[in-house]
């Protein structure tokens, strides 16, 4: 049986038999190259498995029940009572107004955004939170959780884990932060559940600045 | 909204934080993600009739999610700005950071993925992020178990060669080079 790339990705998924696992594995052992290519492929599955994993975490966007859908479809003669309601004549200035200053609020606050001046530092701070929120809901106290976005890097450990009088959880964190070869920011913190069920970070502040 | 809606509701809201991800691998651009994941929603509830009780409610909506997404791309608005942030040369992907080694960032891995044929990524999210079976990710797209397969080796193995960190590639290099130097 001649291994192809289809045959050795099933492998490495656990989607084949037991009998053509055996046959590939034997073949594997045989062979660097495909053992080589197992380890690729490996490695490279475990980084796409958790390349989006930041998404799972975090509050989750507000859903909206597609009302009006509901209306048209069940309750059409309500929805037009509403309509001519809104177009009477009186109603139709107010609308315009409204709508009017919605258009300029949004204008202005969009003007007054500020521009992403540092994308790559947006994605780390990204990476970061994402991280800190996975070791701040899945890691014990003391172990470290690293996280790396383009050349910088760094780490995230949670230190003590209490909960207040009022019954809030919170942890206290450690953070590291930096380039590749130059000195890492320390800093500490401490998160608290938030009603969401996610964590929000109260508080941050450096430690040293020194060369790890 | 009925019972059954709410129930569907309360199930989707369950089932969030996934199909929140897998709009991310579909997307790469949280904003585009999220309008994916109400599109998705609103779909959904006003599909329920398609719904069959007893199936798995899952993979129906990330069908729906899929369907969605191939349908807005066709609209020019939306390809514009969703391939113009994932928009990537694969070789770029894993040459631009000399100090690749073992470990490929977050970032790298996401334009790599951003940068395959759409067919083959949707079936990588599903099977590799997602933690599908092939049987599973064909049932979600409706396609035979063997296209799953191929489009998914083809994706697997060009992001393998893509995240081979430098080292291994000059290894993979020196016989070659040998070669050239026998034969001066």
């Amino acid at each position: 049986m001649a291994v192809d790339d289809s045959l050795l990705v099933a492998y490495v998924d656990g989607e084949l038999d037991s009998s053509a696992c055996a046959e590939v594995e034997a073949q594997i052992v045989r062979s660097p190259e495909l053992q080589q290519m197992v380890n690729l492929l490996r490695q490279s599955t475990a980084a796409v498995s958790v390349a989006f994993d930041e998404a799972l975490y975090g509050p989750m966007p507000e859903l909206t029940p597609p009302a009006e859908v509901f209306h048209w479809r069940h309750n059409l003669g309500a929805t037009i009572t509403t309509w001519l309601l809104l177009l009477r004549p009186a109603v139709v200035p107010i609308s315009a107004v409204a709508l009017i200053a919605g258009v300029v609020l949004g204008r202005l606050w969009f003007l007054g955004a500020p521009p992403p001046a540092d994308v790559a530092q947006a994605v780390d701070q990204r990476v970061i939170t994402g991280t800190l929120t996975k070791a701040l809901e899945f890691n014990t106290s003391g172990s470290l959780s690293r996280w790396r976005s383009g050349v910088a890097s760094g780490f995230i450990k949670p230190l003590r884990t209490f909960v207040t009088k009022d019954g809030r959880f919170c942890r206290e964190f450690e953070q590291s932060s930096g380039k590749a070869q130059g000195s890492k920011l320390l800093e500490k913190g401490l998160a608290c559940r938030d009603s969401a069920g996610g964590w929000q970070v109260l508080v941050r502040y450096p430690v040293k600045s020194q060369a790890i | 909204m009925d019972q059954r809606t709410r129930d569907i509701h309360q199930q989707f809201v369950g089932l969030m934080p996934r199909l929140r991800r897998f709009a991310a691998g579909l997307c790469n651009n949280s904003h585009d993600a999220d309008d994916l994941l109400q599109s998705t929603y609103a779909r959904a509830l006003t599909r329920l009739q398609q719904w069959q009780d007893g199936t798995h409610l899952d993979r129906w909506l990330f069908r729906i999610m899929h369907t969605v997404h191939i349908n807005s791309r066709q609209t020019s608005h939306y390809r514009q700005q969703c391939v113009a942030d994932s928009e990537v040369d694969m070789q770029q992907g894993g040459d631009t950071r000399q100090e690749v080694e073992t470990w490929i960032s977050l970032q790298q891995t996401r334009r790599m993925i951003a940068g395959l044929p759409e067919e083959q990524k949707t079936v990588l999210l599903l099977v590799s992020v997602e933690g599908m079976s092939y049987k599973e990710a064909a049932d979600v797209l409706e396609l035979p178990i063997g296209t799953i397969t191929s489009r998914l080796a083809r994706a697997r193995i060009s992001l393998a060669k893509a995240m081979t960190p430098a080292s291994t590639k000059a290894q993979q290099n020196r016989p070659l080079l040998r070669k050239v130097a026998n034969g001066r």
